[in-house]
């Protein structure tokens, strides 16, 4: 009985000095927080205007939009504080937040919104922006010059502002994430001059660090923004500086950097392991996939490319990635809401293949190992490949794999360019291996539709048209979610492309700092609410 | 001599001009687009890049393309970059010029300063074992990649005694020459040690040639000390073909090495023109293109001219 009583104690005095010393880690102001980029900026630091994905990792914290993403990649409110729809889901009230203010000083009211959206939709814009917002009634007309205004954007009140869009679009919320310019800085500006702006090498936005320095292909620094609307930063600086890839691990080892991604994952392994560093992993909201020609005289037959998927043991990818991937049978990430395990997994089975294969009139005539049909037409195509050495080593697999049933694979290698062009140039080709980011939005009509622009594989079909189209239509997410799940199901028997894997996503902390989202989800520094950057923070005696 | 520099100076506007019509022909036959990146982009259209090519002017015919950079480029105006920035292509090039002549310079020193005593010693002792071993040492020098005695240096004098900066030009918040000379070291000998090689070899042979002169024999039979013997007229002469290598690293010079900058990050011209070409960044493929072929003139016209400077037997009429 003492004993036990004892043990108690013992165990409250325990639970009692983990409390204390987890309430003993009270977040502090201060200290310099270096984010790295490993890649030159296209230092077009404009949330309309910019090309290079690598700016918009200075964009966002420079800029904040109506609404952000947040972990679970839902939409939540940001600038905007609520938003109602329209009865048709047509059109949506945002109320913005009241106070909240530029880096300048300058108050941010419904006119820096409207002006945002109009600028993108004005017939002088030169970015490539346009075509996120051409769903906004009224935009093809003041585009094409032919109004004044755009008739679906109406400033209701300083703080309320309506958008109507033609027709109701599910997705539309999504890119009303877009950084809000302020027009007092930039409206006397000609929008053709716009890209050439001083503005857009010392921006100024309202979002939780300014622009404080920038050194061309060395650094960016950021400043902690006093007035920030959600809150001033706990850190004082924010910088994000260009390290060599080669260089990055003796960074890490010498304090220098705080957050890094990772490619070579031994590195990562290695990295992870040290006092100083945490590493984390995710899934990426991003697919590979063997896109197939559905042009091609041989692959335009659905049972041919039902027969090359049974033939190819996917799992061997894994071995490859050293563990750091997950298989894919569709092309909306598992972390979406959208994804759905019901679809056609093509289980590595070559004698189902032989079969399909054999059933469609192709069989090795004159036993030279690869198959032909009665015309004496060989079962053989291209793949198209960049030099990655990942894509190089799947592309080889695959060939080898292919062999084992009797189809012939030439692997050719190019260059990213000029792989982009051929797919588009060309309509010989057969197979080629890339990737999409995709984002958590299930909505792919981007690529699979028969308008897509990216429909590269050329993939028309009606009844993939009516699921994306009713999809992006339907507002309630839970009559999405079984549209999705019909979707995923068909494109996995239509099999316009064979999905390899979701890559996993390597990141390494330094371990000095607090608060950030340790799930990981989509990202370290997005919590339920959006992004929380404002709310990591450096202990005292660890800020230099 | 002045009409042979005239003249010289005159046939290099043709050359120019059809160097910049094959560039600009092979750039843009290549296949690849400035815009490709935006293809794989979600939520960008195929409207919206077909606009930004008209508004960049991509879609016009080749020809028309050519001779609206011409015209531009003879007014001094090389156009703006299609990726960094959009800046102005003469405000990246003046931006870039000082990081890659400051390294290219601090390099030279380094080889030129090793090199001329390693080959001068090592033709002096022919055959001997230190002849061999630097022999030895300096075709290992030749054959490692700069970038892998880039990546030691960094792993010696950046992680286990860490007392150098592990790249870039400027430390966050610092600057100042102290600051700049810190960070230029570990890239100045990675690109210095290499150009020792080749450089110590030019030097031995031609000490080598030069001792062997009739004029060095008339000289030590008639009794002169070896060393005025060696380093008055044997050393003298056998710099001659060395200077004029220095014409030739004129262009080397300014176009910056582009592995040495990568990996240290320092911002030169090497990587400005690669990230051009992999971006088919046009505007700035020509522009640095022509810029290098110019210097390459300068610097085969410096050597050349420099010939005669040191060596009074050679005369251009």
């Amino acid at each position: 009985m003492k004993s036990k009583i004892l043990s108690v104690i013992t165990i409250l005095f325990l639970l009692v000095t983990f409390v204390s010393s987890v309430q003993a880690e009270e977040a502090v102001y201060g200290g310099t927080f270096v984010d790295t980029v490993q890649t030159n900026f296209g230092e077009i630091f404009n949330p309309i205007q910019y090309e290079s994905s690598y700016d918009s990792q200075v964009i966002d914290l420079v800029f904040d939009g109506l609404v952000i993403r947040n972990s679970t990649g839902a939409i939540v409110p940001n600038l905007a504080k609520s938003w109602d729809f329209s009865e048709d889901g047509k059109s949506i009230t945002f109320h913005l937040k009241e106070g909240v203010k530029y880096h300048d000083g300058h108050e941010l009211t419904s006119e820096d919104v409207a002006f945002t959206f109009r600028t993108m939709l004005h017939p002088d814009y030169t970015g490539v922006r346009y075509g996120s917002y051409s769903s906004i009634k009224g935009a093809a007309a003041y585009h094409k010059g032919e109004a004044d205004q755009v008739s679906g954007i109406e400033i209701l009140d300083k703080y309320t502002i309506k958008f109507t869009t033609e027709y109701s679009d599910a997705t539309f919320m999504g890119n009303m994430q877009r950084g809000i310019l302020p027009a007092h800085l930039l409206k006397d500006i000609p929008v053709t001059e716009l890209e050439n702006a001083e503005f857009n090498s010392n921006p100024v936005g309202c979002g939780p660090f300014k622009f404080a320095e920038y050194v061309s292909q060395q650094y960016v620094i950021l400043d902690a923004f006093e007035d920030y609307h959600k809150g001033r930063p706990y850190l004082d600086q924010y910088m994000v500086k260009k390290v060599a890839t080669d260089s990055v691990p003796v960074y890490l080892k010498r304090d220098e950097i705080d957050l890094v991604s990772l490619d070579n994952k031994e590195q990562f392994e290695e990295l992870k392991r040290l006092d100083n560093l945490k590493g984390f992993t995710r899934v990426s909201e991003a697919f590979r996939y063997f896109g197939i020609n559905q042009k091609h005289p041989l692959l335009q037959n659905k049972n041919i490319r039902q027969a090359l998927a049974y033939g190819f043991q996917k799992e061997i990818i894994l071995q490859i990635l050293n563990g750091y991937g997950v298989l894919a049978n569709g092309a909306i990430p598992p972390s979406s809401w959208g994804y759905s395990e019901d679809v056609c997994k093509y289980e590595f089975d070559p004698v189902k293949a032989m079969a399909i294969l054999k059933e469609e009139g192709y069989i090795d005539r004159d036993g030279d190992g690869i198959r032909e049909n009665e015309n004496g037409e060989k079962l053989s195509f291209d793949l198209n490949t960049t030099s990655q050495d990942i894509r190089v080593e799947i592309s080889e697999l695959f060939q080898e794999f292919m062999k084992q049933i009797g189809v012939e694979v030439d692997v050719q290698l190019m260059e990213f360019n000029a792989l982009v062009d051929m797919l588009v140039d060309s309509k010989d080709w057969g197979m080629y291996i890339m990737g999409w980011a995709t984002g958590p939005e299930p909505d792919m009509s981007w690529i699979f539709h028969s308008n897509a622009a990216w429909n590269d594989v050329r993939f028309f079909d009606d009844y993939n048209d009516k699921l994306l189209d009713k999809g992006k239509s339907t507002m309630e997410r839970e009559k999405r979610k079984e549209i999705y799940a019909e979707w995923q199901k068909y494109i996995s028997q239509e099999l316009p492309y064979i999905f390899l894997y979701y890559p996993e996503l390597t990141t390494v902390i330094n371990e000095r700092v607090r608060g950030y989202n340790s799930d990981n989800t989509r990202g370290l520094l997005l919590d339920e609410k959006g992004s929380m950057v404002h709310k990591i923070w450096i202990p005292k005696d660890k800020q230099k | 001599m002045q009409s042979y520099i005239l003249r010289r100076i005159l046939q290099v506007i043709p050359v120019l001009l059809a160097i910049s019509l094959v560039i600009f022909m092979i750039i843009n036959l290549a296949p690849g687009d400035p815009l490709a990146n935006l293809k794989q982009t979600k939520n960008i259209t195929q409207e919206d890049i077909e606009q930004r090519r008209e508004t960049l002017g991509l879609n016009d015919p080749l020809l028309v393309r050519y001779f609206n950079w011409i015209t531009n480029a003879l007014k001094g105006n090389f156009g703006r970059s299609l990726q960094t920035g959009r800046k102005q292509i003469f405000e990246l090039i003046v931006n870039r010029l000082p990081a890659t002549l400051l390294l290219a310079i601090s390099s030279m020193i380094i080889s030129w300063a090793l090199a001329i005593p390693i080959g001068v010693y090592s033709a002096l002792n022919q055959y001997s074992l230190a002849d061999y071993s630097i022999t030895v040492l300096i075709f290992i020098g030749l054959s490692l990649p700069s970038f892998f005695f880039g990546i030691i240096l960094i792993y010696v004098f950046a992680l286990k005694i860490p007392v150098l900066p592990i790249g870039g030009m400027i430390t966050p918040g610092k600057g100042g020459p102290l600051d700049i000379f810190l960070h230029l070291i570990l890239p100045a000998f990675a690109l210095g040690i290499r150009g020792i090689a080749s450089l110590a070899r030019y030097m031995r042979s031609s000490m080598l040639e030069v001792i062997n002169e009739d004029y060095i024999r008339t000289a030590k039979a008639k009794g002169l000390k070896a060393s005025i013997v060696i380093y008055k007229h044997a050393f003298r002469n056998a710099l001659i073909p060395i200077i004029t290598i220095f014409g030739l690293q004129i262009p080397w010079l300014i176009s910056g090495s582009i592995i040495t900058e990568k990996i240290f990050t320092w911002p030169g011209m090497g990587t400005l023109s690669i990230n051009a070409v992999f971006a088919r960044d046009y505007p700035v493929i020509m522009a640095t293109n022509m810029f290098y072929a110019l210097m390459v003139f300068t610097g085969n016209l410096i050597a050349d001219i420099s010939y005669v400077i040191v060596d009074p037997r050679i005369r251009y009429d």
